[in-house]
């Protein structure tokens, strides 16, 4: 009986430093990182200083491509998370969610190269159809709504029903630019910051929908169900209680979506053309921080001046992304905490 | 057996309760049956709810209480899989007619939970956002029908001096006449209670009850309760539930003293529930 109390004793001894060891390689990892990037920084003695000018230029195509892809992302992610968390059917939702999280382990690759090979071609001849598309569908959809949208008990499944009315829209708009040669806005080339957008923005939709729907579906039932019983509509429950409610984690994601895509680097290196051009023309294309390091760093000789801005870049990449998670972190945890004390007060 | 505890409301009230049970009333329903997927929770309930009366309802633990409160202002449309049958007429108006406007239907039945649920707004807010969702801007208007609001629900003068603190920070008891208040600012009906004194202490339960009894005379009161002591004190009628069917609905002081069923008198004795 003493012996086996002992031998637990010092098992338990053991694994206990085993995790701790675990947990501190991680935090090593963590500050190594960026402790060894400055050294190599510090160390390299090229006689040229760091080249800002372009390394503006790579923040600012970064910073560009990660605008269009939040255009798409933003807009879209919420929208789904807020139908997901607040007006699907429980059925629907319990596939919904993981179909489109599961999207997130698509690799970028494959994104990059649809934009590349088949949507780049048709962008360049059909960015007018694009834009009129983005102004049609919405307003069709809203008088769509109004004409047949009366609420039913079923709108738990109302995407099975939009959807069809969704894709004859696109379908009638495509055969319409089809018809009409001519492209009144021709993009300078195939490559572009609206097809990084376009491409990235799906790849950011997944995490930045399960963050948002996360945020919305922790807001007490109890509240939404005193909203709907003093006479609130499903959209009335979300703007008045959900959404107020929820706003931080929305910011959260938002935050995340950002980081996410300033981080890219794939679809970005396969969609920009890589040509480092400033301005702030969706229509133009762009180098990004990323996409320059990778492109780069075969080729630059260890410890050379080009090299050394390389390293430079990846720190600007590594501490604004670190930083837009940190606080989305931060974001989220406070509003967790806020709501659960919400709920139990 | 209530006549003793509850002089206050007793003390003139055997006319009028016969002409309210004469008249017509608030809510009735006929045959009201639901389902939770394949589960029947409700089986064929024939319930006339007396108006500006308080109405009790009592039953052993998921018989089918909260779940009949929920059918009268439709809250069941939100829970996916339930399949309501029969009638429920609100006054004149069907309730489960196909055009009905069930955010209308849901203001005119008021419901208030067990556990009180204030948003996580301010107290004048809390009361103002059913007037609000009415359309109601103007806030004068807003401020005139919060305060009597919560005169009404007792609560007045407790807050009168910190009306744009967050609600939360009220006593759980406060809370409850904030949520009271909150529920009959847009002029409901029906107001119902499903256990709304459970999470209270015995100080509160008993300004809580008082409530009930100014509230009375003004809306239709649907209380579901555990507490038998409860609902012989508080009501002027008493509906006895029991797996999903009404046994037994009557004058309060009728079914406690002189039961017809006998489930009824084997619930209100204590020897099952």
């Amino acid at each position: 009986m003493r012996a086996s109390a002992r031998r637990r004793y010092w098992r338990g001894r053991v694994q206990r430093v085993l995790v701790a060891a675990g947990a501190s390689f991680v935090l090593l990892g963590l500050f190594a990182i960026p402790v060894y990037l400055a050294a190599a920084v510090a160390a390299s003695r090229a006689p040229v200083g760091v080249d800002w000018a372009h390394l503006g230029l790579l923040f600012a195509g970064s910073l560009r491509a990660t605008a269009c892809a939040i255009a798409v992302a933003l807009p879209l992610g919420f929208a789904t998370a807020m139908f997901s968390a607040h007006f699907c059917a429980p059925r629907l939702r319990a596939w919904l969610k993981p179909a489109l999280e599961m999207l997130e382990a698509v690799p970028t690759v494959i994104l990059g190269l649809v934009a590349a090979t088949s949507f780049a071609p048709w962008l360049k001849s059909h960015a007018a159809t694009l834009l009129a598309l983005l102004v049609a569908l919405p307003a069709l959809l809203l008088a769509a709504g109004f004409a047949f949208g009366r609420p039913s008990r079923h709108d738990g499944w109302l995407p099975l029903s939009v959807l069809p009315l969704l894709c004859a829209i696109v379908a009638f708009g495509l055969w319409l630019s089809s018809r009409a040669q001519a492209p009144w806005i021709v993009p300078a080339s195939p490559w572009n910051a609206t097809l990084v957008g376009l491409a990235l923005g799906v790849a950011a939709l997944p995490l930045v929908f399960s963050v948002a729907e996360d945020a919305l579906f922790l807001v007490p039932r109890e509240q939404t169900q005193a909203a709907f019983a003093l006479g609130a509509t499903r959209w009335q429950a979300l703007t008045t209680v959900v959404l107020p409610a929820a706003g931080a984690g929305l910011f959260a994601a938002a935050l995340l979506g950002i980081a996410r895509c300033f981080g890219e680097t794939m679809i970005v290196l396969m969609a920009s053309g890589n040509t480092a051009i400033g301005g702030f023309d969706p229509l133009i294309g762009l180098r990004s921080l990323g996409a320059d390091i990778a492109l780069g760093m075969p080729d630059a000789a260890p410890a050379s001046a080009v090299w050394r801005d390389l390293l430079v870049a990846t720190l600007a990449l590594l501490a604004s992304t670190v930083l837009l998670s940190l606080a989305a972190g931060f974001v989220r945890a406070r509003l967790r905490r806020r709501l659960h004390a919400g709920a139990a007060a | 057996m209530s006549n003793s505890v509850t002089p206050a409301i007793d003390g003139g009230a055997s006319v009028s309760r016969e002409q309210a049970a004469g008249a017509a009333p608030a809510l009735r329903t006929r045959a009201l049956s639901l389902w939770y997927g394949a589960r029947r929770a409700l089986d064929a309930v024939d319930l006339d709810v007396p108006a500006r009366r308080i109405t009790a309802l009592i039953g052993p633990s998921g018989c089918g209480k909260s779940s009949l409160l929920r059918c009268l202002n439709r809250l069941t449309d939100e829970i996916e899989g339930t399949r309501v049958e029969g009638e429920v007429r609100l006054g004149e108006a069907d309730v489960y007619a196909p055009d009905a406007f069930v955010h209308e239907l849901r203001r005119r039945v008021g419901i208030v939970f067990q556990r009180p649920n204030p948003f996580p707004l301010s107290i004048h807010d809390n009361v103002a956002y059913g007037l609000r969702l009415l359309g109601i801007r103007s806030r004068r208007e807003l401020d005139e029908r919060v305060e009597a609001a919560l005169k009404a629900a007792a609560l007045w003068d407790e807050v009168a001096s910190r009306l744009d603190d967050g609600a939360l920070g009220l006593s759980l008891g406060q809370q409850q006449r904030l949520v009271i208040a909150r529920a009959i600012a847009v002029e409901p009906e029906v107001l119902m209670l499903d256990e709304p004194a459970s999470a209270l202490d015995p100080a509160a339960t008993l300004r809580f009850e008082e409530l009930l009894h100014e509230l009375a005379g003004r809306y239709t009161l649907l209380l579901v309760t555990h507490n038998m002591q409860q609902a012989a004190r508080v009501s002027d009628f008493t509906a006895f539930m029991h797996a999903g069917r009404l046994i037994e609905f009557g004058d309060t002081d009728a079914l406690f003293t002189n039961p017809r069923e006998r489930q009824t008198e084997d619930f209100i004795t204590g020897r099952y529930g």
